[in-house]
């Protein structure tokens, strides 16, 4: 059998990737998952800590996007949509069922990339351990749009759509999340003895 | 330099600060390990042979279809059924209204038929002794 693809798949958009996947194109799949793992396993990473939990959490959602994609409607969501919220309902169960969905910031992080110093990595580890445990104690939906912004670095656009919001009440929240995560980080990193820090 | 306000802080500074936060999170995901990545690429299912090839029975899940499926396909599938059953139909019909269906009757056909010559400008005569 003769299959044909187009001249590009690098270039394709996802949820065309994904209609040539169910079509029979395993290379539009491997291009797709080349493409948001990264992604994925990055939104996985900030939600768990723990690079065995993220790359179980990333590996079983392609593993249900495989399953959806005969059914794909193309003008029904953005792929990278509906990965957010499998991953983001993956994590929660994850989470839920090792009883830590509030002491993520005690939990020890993973070695980071080994480029940056052995200082530089501590206070990276640090200060990633003190925002995790301040973005639990905002408002779901403030650290949901924070999260979204800043370590996901999804657009505005994006994150209304996910959020099913307007762009301005994501802006809105945003900012209020800024407001007062940086309090809470003032008054963690004062109780951790960090003077020099400056909030 | 802190704030005596926490609830008010200046945004200029937590702004630069709190950025210095999220820049020091985001770098502490560990890149995409290479062996998970062949794993999950090895995990890709082979898409659904029904898209790839509608009908036809050389799709490598026809070999396990039952064999009155495969017979079925063998002779043609729903087109040649619906073929066979016309035809019974039309048969049947034929049977029950007699011979006198074309508006002809059978010995009016028969009848007609003697006026054919089988050899026509042949001289049957030559073949009388």
């Amino acid at each position: 059998m003769t299959r044909t693809y187009p001249p590009d798949l690098h270039t394709a958009p996802d949820d065309a990737l994904l209609v040539l996947f169910a079509n029979g194109s395993q290379q539009a799949a491997q291009v797709l998952v080349a493409r948001l793992m990264p992604r994925v396993f990055a939104q996985a990473y900030h939600r768990l800590n723990s690079r065995a939990d993220a790359e179980d959490v990333a590996q079983e959602a392609f593993v249900r996007l495989w399953r959806v994609a005969p059914d794909w409607k193309q003008d029904r969501a953005k792929v990278t949509t509906w990965l957010y919220r499998v991953v983001e309902n993956l994590c929660i169960d994850r989470l839920r069922r090792r009883g830590r969905t509030t002491d993520m910031g005690q939990v020890a992080l993973d070695p980071v990339d080994p480029s940056p110093s052995a200082a530089a990595r501590m206070q990276n580890t640090t200060r990633a351990a003190a925002l995790y445990d301040a973005l639990k104690q905002l408002p779901q939906r403030q650290a949901q749009a924070i999260r979204l912004r800043h370590l996901d670095e999804r657009s505005n656009d994006e994150i209304a759509d996910i959020m099913d919001l307007t762009v301005d009440a994501v802006e809105s929240l945003q900012a209020r999340g800024r407001r007062k995560l940086a309090a809470l980080l003032n008054d963690h990193l004062s109780a951790l003895g960090y003077q020099d820090e400056t909030l | 330099m802190k704030h005596s306000d926490p609830n008010s802080p200046d945004p200029s500074d937590f702004d630069a600060t709190l950025d210095a936060y999220f820049q020091s999170a985001r770098g502490g995901v560990p890149k995409v390990d290479a062996d998970f990545m062949q794993r999950v690429m090895d995990q890709i299912p082979t898409p659904p042979s029904s898209v790839i090839t509608p009908t036809g029975a050389d799709t490598v899940a026809g070999a396990s279809r039952p064999w009155w499926k495969q017979i079925f396909a063998e002779i043609g599938g729903w087109p040649t059924v619906t073929g066979l059953a016309t035809a019974g139909i039309v048969g049947v019909w034929i049977g029950l209204t007699g011979n006198s269906i074309w508006g002809l009757s059978f010995d009016q056909f028969q009848a007609s038929a003697e006026f054919v010559d089988p050899f026509l400008g042949y001289d049957l005569s030559y073949l009388e002794g």
